[in-house]
């Protein structure tokens, strides 16, 4: 179990390397990441960084009572992000900070609405896929324009 | 302007929840009415990419939705106001300085209208000081500054047009900023770069950031963005804006004020540097549009062909000249008007007036 985590560890550290964003670490006990980085550039992942984790005791049980994310869902939805594609509903519920079902019902909302737009624009409906790829986008575009906005001024 | 109030779409809903939440850790907030505005943008990117995804199914959505999006953002811009963020800066005087401030407004002597290079450009024109008015311009800021340099002076207002865009001029004003402890207007100048109209402000320490101008005049050659920035200084004791020119009429900047002011954090202070030769309809506009509605003062900075410059301010027993401080009249000579506002009586006459306690004086 150690050296699977170890592996998927290493692979989300080649990962944030690759994208050039720092670094990232374990505790041993917690199984706890923490990656320097900007959080929009890893979609999904709840990426923080805090230098004082490391020497400050206090601080350290702050964090992990704030709710901080153990190593293993981490890597578990970075691997689904990978290979299979994400769960909309569960990005969703994150950034938003929804509960399970209330991000459910967004997801089956936002559905709705795509729908009635093909329906009233008299165009081929989405599939479910291309509507999930579609939400996505919204959510990278939202992103990625929030960054561009404070950039350029 | 058209409605935007009213349910938000699921689709919007998301997209502003996540645009707002990388704003927000720089202090930068959207108003009511701005989101409004993207809302119906990501609607129509969305609309856009249902249509062209049917004539093409394999087109990537995020490239689509991008673009579109951009593209309704300027249509939007074209046809309404743009979408216009309030980012709030920190900002204080040197040494504990309490309320009233001193103001000071100067209504230069030059430069004269024929002392501008008129540079046409697709927007319109831009009006630039001419190469041989430069000196006169730096001779007569050096005159003022001298002039100021016994006397306490909190904030300095010069008009629009006003600034010479100069590393030398920077330095001159950031260090009567940082010696007299005060914040700096320095006007606003044509850049022909960013084909913008832009506004520097000097802060006690020193350092300085820039207002551009949100609307353009009618042919004047600025390019109109379709997100823009209004800048709102924070100085423990209060806040103040600057809006250039006929910023400070439009009727979206006074529904975002208003908005502010719901918030509480609503200017106490609002510079208008002009370029006007209709100040008195400024005026009467300033009154009723940001005087009244906020209980702010106004402090409009015109040039002094045709003077006008004034601070407004809507208490009783701060006014001489009915709502009016002073009224400095046009003249050959450079004007200088001072006067000290109390914030915190505003401050207070604001709550009370949010309260329902004290009416208003006209």
């Amino acid at each position: 179990m150690a050296q699977r985590q170890y592996g998927m560890l290493q692979r989300l550290h080649q990962e944030v390397r690759s994208k050039g964003y720092g670094r990232c670490f374990s505790f041993n006990d917690k199984r706890m990441i923490y990656v320097h980085g900007h959080e929009q550039d890893f979609g999904h992942i709840e990426i923080r960084w805090r230098r004082k984790l490391w020497s400050d005791e206090k601080e350290n049980k702050q964090m992990f009572s704030s709710g901080l994310f153990p190593l293993h869902r981490a890597i578990g939805s970075l691997d689904s992000n990978l290979e299979t594609g994400v769960d909309l509903s569960k990005t969703i519920r994150r950034e938003l900070k929804l509960s399970e079902r209330d991000a459910a019902a967004t997801r089956d909302k936002l559905f709705e609405e795509i729908d009635q737009m093909t329906k009233t624009r008299n165009v081929e409906p989405l599939s479910a896929t291309e509507k999930d790829q579609l939400i996505l986008a919204i959510i990278k575009t939202a992103q990625s324009l929030s960054k561009k906005t404070l950039e350029t001024k | 302007m058209p409605s935007i109030e009213g349910k938000q779409s699921t689709i919007a809903h998301l997209f502003l929840s996540l645009y707002e939440k990388n704003l927000a850790e720089k202090n930068v907030e959207i108003p009511k009415l701005s989101r409004g505005i993207l809302g119906l943008a990501v609607n129509e990117a969305v609309n856009q990419y249902v249509t062209i995804r049917d004539k093409d199914p394999s087109i990537d959505p995020l490239s689509v939705l991008e673009t579109t999006f951009m593209l309704s953002l300027r249509l939007f811009r074209l046809k309404n106001p743009p979408i216009i963020l309030v980012r709030t800066f920190q900002a204080s005087f040197k040494t504990e300085k309490k309320s009233p401030y001193s103001i000071v407004v100067v209504q230069p002597s030059t430069p004269s209208l024929d002392q501008y290079d008129e540079k046409i450009n697709q927007n319109g024109k831009l009006l630039i000081i001419k190469k041989q008015a430069i000196e006169g311009v730096k001779t007569e800021l050096l005159t003022v500054i001298k002039n100021l340099k016994e006397e306490r002076v909190d904030f300095i207002c010069f008009p629009e047009l006003y600034f010479l865009n100069e590393a030398n001029v920077y330095e001159i004003l950031s260090q009567l900023g940082n010696e007299k402890d005060c914040f700096i207007i320095a006007g606003s100048y044509h850049d022909e770069k960013s084909e913008s109209n832009v506004s520097v402000i000097f802060s006690p320490e020193g350092k300085w950031f820039n207002q551009s101008k949100i609307f353009k005049a009618l042919g004047e050659g600025i390019k109109e963005n379709p997100i823009e920035y209004l800048n709102v200084v924070d100085f423990l004791n209060g806040r103040f804006c600057v809006l250039i020119c006929i910023d400070s009429e439009r009727e979206v900047i006074r529904e975002i004020l208003k908005e502010t002011l719901e918030t509480g954090k609503c200017p106490l202070l609002v510079f208008n540097p002009s370029h006007t030769d209709h100040p008195r309809r400024s005026v009467e506009l300033l009154k009723n549009n940001l005087m009244l509605l906020l209980s702010a003062a106004i402090v409009f900075c015109n040039t002094n062909k045709k003077g006008g410059s004034t601070i407004l301010v809507p208490l009783l027993d701060l006014k001489e000249k009915g709502f009016k401080i002073f009224d400095l009249p046009p003249a050959t000579k450079t004007g200088i008007g001072k006067a000290k506002v109390d914030i915190e009586l505003l401050a207070k006459h604001r709550t009370s007036k949010q309260k329902g306690v004290v009416s208003m004086v006209r």
